[in-house]
């Protein structure tokens, strides 16, 4: 089901949680809402799901206005970041309850809840723990149970707040994979919140990137990586290194780098700020013919698993310099702490200079 | 307790906190319950019996414990409410309001006795009204249930209100989520919840009932087989130096009492079991 959202703005006393959203979401599609905490993430979410009312703007779903409706005439499922599980039913009725409160007209029969709760319970692949009362589980297996539960009313939407917040890293890892498996199987159109970018990265079709109440970006895990819309959003994707400088004649200056070609919408004279990620610098020995290196000294190598992170230091930059190389490349070229070296950009993203730091 | 010594009990001073307590509970709560037992006990089998079944004993035990329990069951409903409106709404004076609930705690229950009597009384502001629809409030056992709602209703709000407090409104979004209209939310999530601390609330609203005697009498009147409570004829019998009967009614009183709560009890640890939370 489309999920159409027009103009919403929320405000709580002073704050501003949501400025004028506009977002559309297909049929099926699995969006990641992604922003740091106090950007309005959740509140959009609640108000998809209709726990929470906008002061203005309008909801459809699949064409259909429901700002006015109860969230339980929505026809959505909802999980809570710490699962909100009925902590005196048992597992079974827990997935049970959106079955028994229906109006005795549509409710199921005693032997079909059966059935579709211990379908719901294989789905995810807990049905040894039916006669368990919540207390009893983990916190990966909760968030399973409130997961089941959720898809017992058949909802069009599911919705999901910070779904692995309070687990730990491992188990996360295991469930946002198994959560996207999930999705590919059952196709129900998914809209989960978080504020971490690997996660949403990892899981998500597409990602709404927000800040302060307003979508910074919304597009592929590909797009927003590669393309960032703002400083915002690629900052807020992983680690950059920031460079100061200014337009002249259609070319980036810095004081790093010099002068290069450069595709900006900055205007002539423009002062703009170049964003490298770690792994967009290379890291040489010498500079050969060219005279737009920076040279640097390597202060400290770290390992990381796959990848290796070097902090360098420059004369004339503010705070270290990050490069990534792959494991292999550092072994063939086998960098020392200390040593002199240079460093160039393979890719810069340059925007305007006075926008807001993140 | 060596066992428990040797192994290294993480929580230390076993054998002087267990010696405390047993040794205050002793002194204030055992022996004296066992003075008055030995009181009693002086009395025969046969005159024991006739003592706490004379009519005028049946009658306040009519009234004793008809009276502790319904009144205990309606602070049980309006303290629940009570309780539900100071957590979650928000409202001017709630502080206030939610200091007043402690207000008959900390009055001396001859000083509500005498507010209510001077209220009830036929010459009293609700009395007066009362008694053109015909309902007479002081003298009767109405004036008893009115004076134990009274004292009962801060042991309903105190119990129920900090469990409401914990209470996740996640839950109750979850159940509307799934489609549960309010009542069904109330009745299948909240209640629930909420039961063990109400029935916590309505048995010490019960005891306190029970037990009660400073606010009952001055509004009671204390007619014999009419508006008598228990604890009035224990005293009247001490007031004769009837101590033998005076202890056995008493007896009878603690006897069915311990009753009450013990089954409260049990009923409430085999629903938890029956739960799996026990």
């Amino acid at each position: 089901m489309s999920i159409q959202i027009s103009n919403v703005s929320r405000a709580f006393g002073n704050h501003r949680a949501l400025a004028d959203i506009n977002l559309r979401i297909e049929p099926g599609e699995l969006v990641a809402l992604l922003g740091p905490s106090g950007c309005g993430k959740t509140t959009l979410l609640r108000i998809i799901a209709g726990l929470e009312q906008p002061d203005q703007g309008t909801l459809e779903l699949e064409g259909q206005d429901v700002v006015s409706r109860h969230v339980r005439d929505r026809g959505i499922g909802f999980v809570f970041q710490h699962y909100a599980l009925f902590r005196h039913m048992s597992v079974f009725e827990n997935v049970a309850f959106g079955l028994r409160v229906r109006p005795r007209r549509t409710r199921p029969i005693e032997t079909e809840i059966q059935r579709r709760v211990h379908e719901l319970l294989e789905l995810v692949q807990l049905d040894w723990l039916a006669d368990r009362y919540p207390p009893q589980l983990s916190g990966g297996q909760r968030q399973r149970i409130a997961l089941a539960r959720a898809l017992a009313v058949e909802p069009r939407v599911l919705l999901l707040d910070e779904p692995f917040g309070a687990l730990d890293a491992n188990v996360r890892r295991d469930l946002r994979r198994w959560l996207v498996r999930l999705h590919d199987e059952l196709h129900v159109t998914s809209v989960f919140v978080t504020h971490d970018q690997e996660e949403a990265m990892e899981v998500a079709d597409r990602i709404v990137v927000m800040n302060q109440g307003r979508i910074e970006q919304y597009g592929t895990p590909d797009e927003v990586y590669e393309t960032p819309a703002t400083a915002f959003v690629s900052r807020f994707l992983g680690d950059v290194n920031l460079f100061h400088g200014r337009i002249e004649q259609g070319q980036l200056h810095t004081a790093a780098f010099g002068a290069r070609a450069t595709a900006t919408p900055a205007g002539e004279g423009a002062s703009v700020q170049a964003h490298v990620r770690p792994h967009e610098l290379r890291l040489r020995r010498d500079a050969g013919p060219n005279t737009d290196l920076l040279p640097v000294r390597i202060r400290r190598i770290r390992p990381l698993g796959a990848d290796v992170r070097i902090e360098l230091d420059a004369e004339g930059e503010t705070g270290p310099i990050q490069v990534v190389l792959p494991r292999h490349e550092y072994r063939q070229q086998a960098f020392s702490e200390g040593e002199q070296a240079y460093v160039e950009p393979t890719q810069l993203h340059v925007f305007d200079g006075d926008q807001k730091r993140a | 307790m060596a066992i428990l010594l040797r192994r290294g009990n993480p929580l230390p001073g076993f054998v002087p906190a267990t010696s405390l307590t047993l040794i205050y509970l002793s002194l204030l709560v055992l022996i004296p319950l066992a003075a008055v037992v030995l009181r009693a006990a002086g009395l025969s089998g046969a005159e024991f019996w006739r003592v706490i079944t004379s009519p005028e004993a049946m009658a306040s035990y009519r009234l004793t414990f008809g009276a502790a329990f319904t009144a205990a069951a309606l602070n049980a409903v309006f303290g629940f409410i009570v309780a539900w409106v100071l957590v979650r709404y928000s409202f001017p004076l709630r502080r206030v309001l939610d200091a007043l609930i402690d207000l008959p705690f900390a009055l001396p229950t001859a000083v509500a006795g005498i507010a209510l009597a001077a209220l009830y009384g036929s010459n009293g502001w609700f009395g007066k009204s009362l008694a053109m629809l015909g309902i007479q409030v002081a003298y009767t056992p109405v004036g008893v249930f009115i004076a134990l709602i009274f004292v009962g209703l801060p042991f309903v709000v105190r119990t129920v209100q900090p469990v409401i407090q914990e209470l996740e409104t996640e839950q109750e979004e979850a159940a509307g989520s799934l489609g549960g209209t309010r009542w069904q939310v109330f009745r299948r999530v909240i209640l629930p919840a909420l039961w063990p601390a109400v029935v916590t609330g309505f048995t010490l609203a019960l005891a306190r009932g029970i037990g009660e005697y400073g606010s009952v009498i001055f509004i009671a009147g204390n007619v014999p087989g009419v508006s008598q409570i228990t604890p009035f004829v224990i005293f009247t019998r001490l007031e004769e130096f009837d101590y033998p009967a005076a202890s056995a009614i008493a007896v009878t009183l603690l006897a069915i009492s311990l009753l009450l709560l013990l089954t409260i009890n049990g009923l409430q640890q085999w629903r938890a079991r029956r739960e799996g939370r026990g």
